[in-house]
């Protein structure tokens, strides 16, 4: 129905400026029909309507006193309305010959009466209208007409602020979307991908993000020390995000690297304290603060699979025998990045078979569990519960138990477990 | 600038040479910024001994931990004699870290080192 000479110059660029606001067909909204109420307490009419002229219709952003939500592009009204800049108005449509062929005049409704002022954009495109309507003809004095394009400013920024706020939350789901990424990517480099085969052994982790968005510096690492002897190292570094993985990631490596070096757990952990104390990330008064880890060192050159645990302040791994009883690891020792002389008492276990040792670090035990926490003896009694399942499915039991702790697992999670192969 | 967390209260009462800060509820990453702030206040004010009472607490994690050991190391570099009365809780955790807690006698010197000597 829309003829050329309702179609404004700019049309193109007016509709991509109409689309940039992402307002067609969106719900009513209280701060619009806070202005059409507004247009027609102020003229005395019974119809006000904000409209935006879309390329095929009219589509009322709102509508006071009249149920339609859109009509067609006719020339009359609304759509020629916005061919001009200045106020459009009609006081008598069925004598006016730009408006009498119009079905809102023509048709059932008669109208009569209608004033305009364009919804023009501070790049200059009319979008629509801010107008009010009757039945009844009608004069509009000039100081009515500096109302109504009052009003239609008003229109013009609350669609501004939208489509600012539309902007801003584009953008911070962006930048969520990006740290999320980042925390998981630099996440992954903390932690080893597959742990490695190592003969005669069964080995398994798991790892829980309370927060995919931060980086933990909760990690675990298995990684060869000579012909048949394997480190394995579970450990939580204070704090969270950018530094807390930095220190984990020195912390990680310099395990390693000591590994290599010096011989016994006892001594690396030494090493490794003094390489965190001379570091920026250790030490009084900054962050992260400090880290406790377990460190054991993994015989498999015996009869049976030796497991030396060297504990650095870390909370106390758990020993499941062969006969179902649990108890935590007896290794003793100072946690690292604080004191400059550590110490530490190792204890040994033998992997005889059935048997399995669980390395985890504290978000499993501070988990909220009702009005309590989880606490030692609960996860004792989950991991006694696994009998003389192997390393794998006593991971799956701790994997179960926090899916079951839901939203009281508050913080990071690592958990790692090794026993002999089956 | 974190919210009070509504699980931890500390409470400040100052005597003419100490201070004690009296700690209740869970001392966490959510709760830390506030025994912060207590111990930071009550440095102000100079004082010869600074007490921290922790036997209404009923959590504390490595956050809290960093706090005490904080405070500690800040007393000791101004001669304020620390001294903290653990709960349970607290106890338990120093003593899984095989950290001393701060009794009636100043902690002796900075343990920063960053002259370490080759392994």
């Amino acid at each position: 129905v829309a003829g050329d000479h309702i179609i404004p110059a700019d049309e193109e660029a007016r509709l991509a400026a109409i689309r940039r606001y992402d307002v067609l067909d969106t719900p009513p909204d209280g701060a619009f029909d806070r202005i059409t109420s507004m247009a027609a307490r102020l003229f005395g009419v019974p119809i006000a309507i904000v409209s935006i002229v879309d390329h095929d219709r009219i589509w009322f952003k709102s509508h006071h006193g009249l149920d339609a939500t859109e009509i067609g592009r006719d020339p009359g009204l609304c759509a020629s309305a916005i061919l001009d800049t200045g106020a459009y108005v009609v006081t008598d449509a069925r004598n006016d010959p730009r408006a009498l062929a119009n079905p809102l005049v023509a048709g059932e409704m008669g109208l009569q009466f209608y004033a305009a002022a364009p919804l023009t954009t501070s790049d200059g495109y009319n979008l629509g209208t801010v107008c009010v309507l009757d039945t009844a003809p009608r004069e509009v004095t000039d100081e009515e007409m500096q109302t109504l394009r009052d009003l239609a400013a008003v229109v013009v920024d609350e669609l501004e602020l939208r489509r600012a706020a539309m902007m801003i939350h584009a953008k911070e789901q962006q930048l969520l979307d990006d740290s999320t990424w980042f925390a998981s990517t630099l996440q992954e480099s903390l932690l080893p991908t597959t742990l490695p085969e190592i003969p005669g052994i069964e080995l398994a982790a798991h790892f829980h993000a309370a927060d995919p968005r931060e980086v933990s510096g909760d990690f675990y690492d298995v990684f060869p020390i000579r012909d048949g002897v394997w480190g394995i190292a579970l450990g939580d570094v204070a704090g969270k995000g950018p530094r807390a993985a930095a220190a984990t990631s020195l912390v990680r490596y310099s395990l390693r690297t000591a590994a290599l070096y010096v011989s016994s757990p006892a001594e690396v952990l030494s090493v490794v304290n003094r390489t965190m104390l001379a570091s920026e990330y250790f030490g009084e008064d900054r962050e992260p603060g400090y880290c406790t880890l377990v460190l054991a060192y993994l015989d498999t050159t015996g009869v049976e699979p030796l497991l030396t645990i060297c504990r650095a302040g870390h909370v106390r791994p758990v020993v499941r025998h062969g006969d179902g009883s649990v108890e935590f690891s007896l290794a003793e020792g100072h946690l690292l990045g604080i004191l400059p002389d550590v110490s530490f008492r190792p204890a040994s276990t033998a992997l005889s078979s059935d048997t399995v040792v669980v390395f985890f670090t504290d978000g499993l035990t501070e988990a909220r569990y009702g009005v309590s926490r989880m606490g030692d003896t609960r996860l004792l009694a989950t991991i006694a519960r696994t009998s003389t399942a192997g390393a794998a499915a006593v991971i799956d039991e701790i994997h179960e138990l926090i899916r079951a702790l839901g939203d009281g697992v508050e913080d990071d999670v690592a958990v790692l477990a090794v026993g002999s192969a089956r | 600038m974190t919210k009070p967390s509504p699980n931890f209260q500390v409470t400040t009462s100052a005597r003419t040479d100490a201070v004690c800060l009296t700690c209740t509820g869970e001392l966490d990453l959510s709760s830390m910024s506030q025994l912060e702030d207590g111990v930071s206040a009550a440095m102000e004010t100079a004082p010869m001994r600074l007490l921290i009472d922790m036997e209404r607490v009923t959590f504390i994690d490595s956050a809290g931990v960093r706090v005490i050991w904080n405070a500690a190391q800040r007393c000791a570099n101004r001669s304020i004699t620390i001294a903290i009365i653990p709960s349970e809780p607290v106890n338990k955790l120093f003593k899984l870290l095989q950290l001393e807690l701060p009794t009636a006698k100043p902690p002796e010197g900075a343990p920063a080192s960053s002259t370490a000597e080759p392994a």
